[in-house]
């Protein structure tokens, strides 16, 4: 049996709760943001998938403008939901070793311009053999750890090794590089900040790019930065395109990319007001995740705390008398937005108050 | 909706594309025959909690052994509807439904099978009455007594006295009896809840007023022994597949379910990554834990990604497409994050069972 979709044009205060909405206003002021920085600079977007999950969304940004025309995807089957969705360019960022998904990936290249990022020589040689068997040809971008200690080759030679060794197999083409990088916890987040820290990172893997070019090898892809450093990217020359995907739902995580609003929310019914100052909703961790018991924000009304998260209830706390009361709906603000937006179906789109479309989360669950 | 390559049936679940939500279906049938076995013969019955696997052919499974209800137990309307549509006949509904919307699918359910909701307010109990009475249906009610150190319910066993009369008093609501919810895991507040929800019954008995169920969410105490004396029901759902957060309590019983990752970078001695992070473990109460591999221990999950240490000799035998079993932290939550859950026997998939109540939060 299906999930209930909303009628358009329904009223917030008629939506059954918890409900997952994304806020239209918000969302295209943060495409807009994007468009505008990236419209005159050399550096484009590639937002990431992996926070969106939906085509038609990822398609907004392409439309509002500053992209590169592709998309991001984490994973395989994520790539494949976005090819079926239109589209046509995608760089897959984890590496991938399975023999039966790397054949998934080579299928894949045979209809749109597909690239892998990749860190090691077996799965290389793999890919290599399924793709060319396949009579496919899958592009390799080789990722290169910054700061994450995670996928990504350590040192400057290695890399060199990898795309030298990616040039003289058959199903493969050498593109570029990639790398991720994380503004450490409790770093500090101005702008000035940002700038040293990001450059920093971005730079080790521009390094990489100047040392497989100096062995003959053109790289036409230097594919990095995230949400914090989308306007970092942009002033050091070489970067091509930034991989950003916060930035587009945003999350109290990234509160100090104040460039950017709020746009999606959970919506939540009061069910219980068992002290003068408490109120009980309807939603806990399952659906709006809690990643490091970090708990979710009420959003927009003073003076009001989220107190406890439980598997399905909230627990709020007011400063003085609670606003809210029983069958009351309130919105809330997620800590990390591509994990709560990985466990809904759809996402319910809201503006002045009512619902103007739903979008099927169609790539929910392809964590393979 | 989750995409996996599908596998073959009797395909080595080691082979399995991954991230996998694996179960071991001998394990689940242990652990079915070890806890229901205790109800069976104590001094309550069991109400299995799907919303710990969100599954019906495990909730098949459990009403078929014996010590139960016959009915489920279930969070919110949405899963009732998924599971009532699967053949399940007896719901119970441990939530409080406010709105008018969700009291009216409530009574959709409750128009094919019986449905048994909660209530903690005199209005809360007009409200479902109106809608039920419209809707041509009836509605079971427990009144919810509030536990020791919880939020809802009625604050004392006067309150629920007059809570239970109101409802008595109303059309489209059949008084079933008491509810409350003991805290896990807390052995001491466990004791206390039935100690309130025993004074609450014991009020209504003295007023003549029948309590034919009274009925409590499991703390390890009262799941171990069965129940205890006046209470009729005790509900309890993460004894079937198991998890982490159980395994201190419940020594007797077997982690069936397991997550089936693949190590994809091994870029130092020590350091090794899974394909399997947040998304697809469910990381709220605490971080899966590496099953049956000396040496390898997890450290950190991001959102796509499994952090490994690798320690001692696996630093040598550990390569790039390895396999590794992780047990979740809260199987009820790591399910919720699959469509589909493979059902093992003796190291080969047998079937793909739905996780058809996933994601129905409202």
């Amino acid at each position: 049996m299906s999930i209930y979709r909303p009628q358009i044009g329904t009223p917030l205060a008629e939506l059954d709760t918890p409900c997952m909405i994304v806020d239209l206003d918000a969302l295209e002021h943060n495409f807009d943001v994007i468009a505008d920085l990236y419209a005159d600079s050399p550096t484009k977007m590639r937002e990431h998938a992996k926070n969106i999950k939906t085509p038609i969304i990822l398609h907004k940004q392409i439309r509002a403008g500053g992209t590169m025309g592709g998309i991001c995807t984490a994973k395989t089957a994520e790539a494949e939901v976005m090819v079926e969705g239109g589209l046509t360019d995608i760089l897959i960022t984890s590496q991938v070793v399975a023999p039966d998904k790397l054949a998934r990936v080579a299928a894949l290249s045979k209809i749109a311009d597909i690239k892998l990022s990749v860190d090691s020589d077996g799965p290389l040689n793999e890919l290599s053999r399924i793709s060319s068997e396949m009579g496919a040809d899958v592009g390799v971008v080789l990722e290169v750890d910054t700061s994450m200690g995670r996928g990504g080759v350590r040192a400057i030679e290695r890399g060199v090794e990898l795309a030298k060794m990616t040039n003289d197999l058959p199903g493969v083409t050498f593109r570029g590089v990639m790398s991720h990088q994380s503004l450490a916890a409790g770093a500090d987040n101005d702008r000035e900040s940002r700038f040293i820290e990001g450059r920093r990172y971005i730079q080790m893997c521009l390094d990489v790019k100047d040392a497989i070019e100096a062995e003959g090898i053109s790289v036409d892809i230097v594919s990095t930065g995230e949400t914090w450093t989308y306007d970092v990217a942009p002033e050091i020359p070489g970067v091509d395109e930034v991989q950003g995907g916060t930035y587009a739902l945003m999350a109290t995580q990234a509160d100090y990319m104040d460039a950017f609003q709020y746009a999606v929310k959970v919506l939540s019914t009061v069910i219980s007001t068992p002290e003068s100052n408490v109120a009980v909703g309807d939603v806990g961790y399952r659906a709006m995740t809690s990643p490091g018991g970090v708990l979710p924000r009420v959003d927009g009304i003073a003076g009001i705390e989220v107190e406890s998260l439980g598997a399905d209830v909230i627990v709020l706390r007011s400063d003085g008398e609670m606003p809210l009361d029983v069958g009351d709906q309130f919105l809330l603000l997620s800590a990390q937005q591509d994990i709560m937006v990985n466990r809904w179906d759809q996402f319910v789109a809201v503006r002045n108050g009512k619902v103007e479309a739903v979008w099927p989360i169609l790539a929910r669950g392809c964590h393979h | 909706m989750e995409r996996p390559v599908f596998k073959a049936v009797g395909t080595p679940v080691e082979e399995l594309d991954t991230p996998a939500l694996v179960v071991d279906v001998g394990s689940v049938k242990h652990n079915i025959a070890e806890a229901h076995r205790a109800f069976a013969s104590g001094p309550s019955l069991l109400r299995p909690d799907v919303h710990s696997h969100l599954c019906p052919a495990i909730a098949a499974m459990q009403l078929d052994a014996p010590g139960t209800v016959g009915g489920v137990a279930v969070s919110t309307v949405g899963e009732a509807e998924v599971f009532s549509e699967n053949g399940v006949s007896d719901i119970l509904v441990r939530n409080l439904l406010v709105t008018k919307s969700k009291i009216v699918r409530a009574c959709g359910v409750a128009s094919r099978c019986s449905v048994t909701v909660i209530v903690e307010s005199a209005a809360n109990a007009n409200l479902l009455s109106q809608i039920a009475s419209e809707s041509g249906v009836e509605l079971g009610v427990l009144a919810q007594v509030k536990s020791p150190g919880g939020q809802i319910g009625a604050a004392s066993a006067e309150d629920a006295l007059a809570l239970a009369r109101a409802v008595l008093e109303l059309d489209g609501l059949l008084l079933k009896g008491l509810y409350a919810e003991s805290e896990f895991p807390s052995e001491d507040a466990g004791s206390h809840t039935t100690q309130t929800l025993l004074e609450a019954r014991a009020a209504l008995d003295n007023s003549a007023i029948d309590v034919p169920t009274v009925s409590v969410s499991a703390n390890e105490e009262l799941f171990n022994s069965g129940g205890a004396e006046g209470i009729t029901e005790v509900i309890a759902g993460a004894y079937a597949l198991m998890d982490n957060r159980h395994t201190a309590y419940h020594s007797n019983l077997r982690h069936a379910a397991k997550i089936l990752a693949t190590i994809i970078t091994h870029p130092e001695p020590e350091v090794a990554w899974l394909d399997t992070g947040q998304k697809a473990s469910s990381i709220d109460t605490g971080l899966p834990e590496v099953d049956g591999a000396s040496g390898v221990s997890l450290s950190r999950m991001s959102a796509e990604h499994g952090g490994l240490v690798v320690e001692g000799d696996a630093q040598n035998s550990l390569n790039v497409g390895d396999k590794v079993w992780l047990i979740p932290s809260d199987i009820g939550n790591c399910v919720n994050v699959y469509d589909f859950i493979h059902a093992a026997e003796n190291g080969a998939l047998k079937v793909v069972w739905d996780v058809a109540a996933r994601g129905r939060y409202s």
